[in-house]
């Protein structure tokens, strides 16, 4: 994703340059980050067989393997990150929580929540380094993301786009709840992509991607009037909703830049929640 | 209708020290429309393509092909493509048009007469037209005078209605458009 897109985005309509600035940031360290890690992570390899199972949809990779890089490595990475968001509030924040450094216990538990659903856990590390638990669980996210882009890389391989069967919810990579979906121009088929995988898979339409609800009576979409291209899928039971783009209403050879959609559409976001419903990640979080 | 950052998403981005207010101004001016997805099968060939069919407020807006049904995989005939015409043409008929013999001009008229016309012509013609015995001496109770074209539209108890219909008045020449 070059730097240049960034311009782009300060010309769409409703995107804070702040989180442009803070993307910006993130963006930086994730590609610095990912160039020292290179061959170093995972260490070691998941398996054939596991990366063959993972792709098959039987288990999330992350299931299969311990996702945790080893401890120095880990360090480097989120010493960099708390550098990367040096002057902005957020960082004294964290340093101060987590500890500056934070030991290597703690640095553990940081990172797997990550990707793990246990809200209990999630709820016991924030008491324990006085912080919010939204804002520990997403910068245990960004830090983890370089990680978790090498592990969706793996498993994806030569092959495009990992699949999952049609009655498995969540990320073939880490389980995680999707960010957001395109469904692709040619016959509509509908992919979801992981935000901290950076990784697509295809799910079914018609299905909610969090709770998998097929009750079409309870399952709708809104239409964004003007913006046809995007619309935001939602579900009644769990009260769901997925912001997606719709290949069919873009320009002919345009492609989807999902980390760019992701800034660019927030405000879809925000009007969602406003709405009642919540991001998938909510639903996943149990305890 | 306002939108405030108090949302999980706002609450979070504000405690990373973002200002939301470019997106909490478009978010507000938003308008939407609420649609809905429903899955069917297409009502023409025995093939029995997959369609998703979106609504809003009870009127289609969008007939496609079914990605995920196993035997289209998203793609549709012409004669699919062009459903949505038949949801929502406005050249559909909405009412009752006649023809009379030899007349080059349409007339319109009520159900109620169509349907009594329909039903006086096929006794004439019947009892005009029908054999009891062919000419071996065999009972055949039949008529050669009417034929019958059913349509891939009726499911399969009207279709068992058609067929005992026709056969009991007495008709061999019995079609249906899933055979051509």
């Amino acid at each position: 994703m070059p730097q240049d897109r960034f311009d782009g985005l300060e010309q769409r309509p409703g995107v804070s340059p702040d989180v442009i600035a803070l993307e910006r940031r993130l963006y930086g360290w994730r590609r610095e980050t990912a160039d020292r890690i290179g061959a170093t992570y995972p260490d070691p390899l998941p398996a054939p067989a596991q990366v063959d199972g993972a792709r098959r949809g039987s288990e999330p990779l992350a299931s299969l393997i311990n996702p945790a890089p080893d401890g120095a490595l880990l360090r480097d990475a989120a010493d960099s990150f708390l550098d990367a968001l040096d002057g902005l509030p957020v960082a004294q924040v964290l340093a101060e929580g987590l500890g500056d450094p934070p030991d290597a216990e703690r640095l553990s538990r940081w990172f797997t929540l990550a990707w793990t659903p246990d809200g209990a856990e999630l709820k016991r590390l924030a008491e324990e380094c006085s912080l919010e638990a939204d804002v520990l669980r997403w910068s245990a996210r960004q830090l983890a993301r370089p990680f978790f882009h090498r592990l969706g890389e793996l498993l994806v391989g030569g092959e495009g786009m990992a699949s999952r069967p049609p009655d498995a919810a969540g990320c073939p990579s880490c389980g995680g709840a999707p960010r957001m979906a395109r469904y692709e121009r040619d016959e509509g088929r509908r992919h979801l992509w992981c935000d901290l995988c950076n990784l697509q898979w295809t799910f079914p339409r018609v299905t909610c991607p969090f709770c998998l609800n097929r009750n079409q009576e309870r399952l709708g979409y809104l239409v964004i009037e003007g913006s046809e291209q995007y619309r935001i899928d939602v579900c009644e039971e769990c009260h769901g909703y997925l912001r997606a783009i719709d290949e069919r209403g873009r320009p002919e050879g345009s492609q989807v830049d999902f980390p760019i959609e992701d800034v660019g559409t927030l405000h879809l976001g925000l009007f969602a929640e406003q709405q009642g419903y919540q991001p998938g990640e909510n639903h996943r979080l149990d305890g | 209708m306002a939108v405030s950052g108090a949302t999980a998403l706002g609450g979070l981005l504000g405690k990373l020290g973002v200002d939301l207010g470019p997106s909490l101004a478009h978010a507000e001016a938003l308008k939407t429309r609420y649609a809905k997805e429903s899955t069917t099968i297409c009502p023409y060939c025995g093939v029995g393509c997959g369609l998703i069919v979106s609504t809003m407020n009870r009127n289609v807006i969008n007939v496609e092909g079914d990605p995920d049904h196993p035997i289209n995989q998203g793609s549709l005939c012409c004669k699919g493509q062009s459903l949505y015409q038949v949801a929502t043409s406005d050249r559909r008929l909405t009412k009752v048009l006649y023809r009379a013999p030899r007349s080059a001009e349409w007339e319109e008229v009520s159900w109620e007469w169509a349907i009594n016309r329909i039903a006086d012509r096929v006794k004439e013609t019947r009892d005009k037209y029908f054999t009891k015995k062919d000419d071996k001496g065999r009972v055949v109770n039949r008529t050669h005078a009417i034929a019958a074209l059913g349509g891939a539209a009726l499911d399969n108890e009207e279709c068992y209605l058609y067929g005992k219909l026709m056969r009991a008045l007495g008709l061999v020449f019995i079609e249906h458009q899933a055979r051509i």
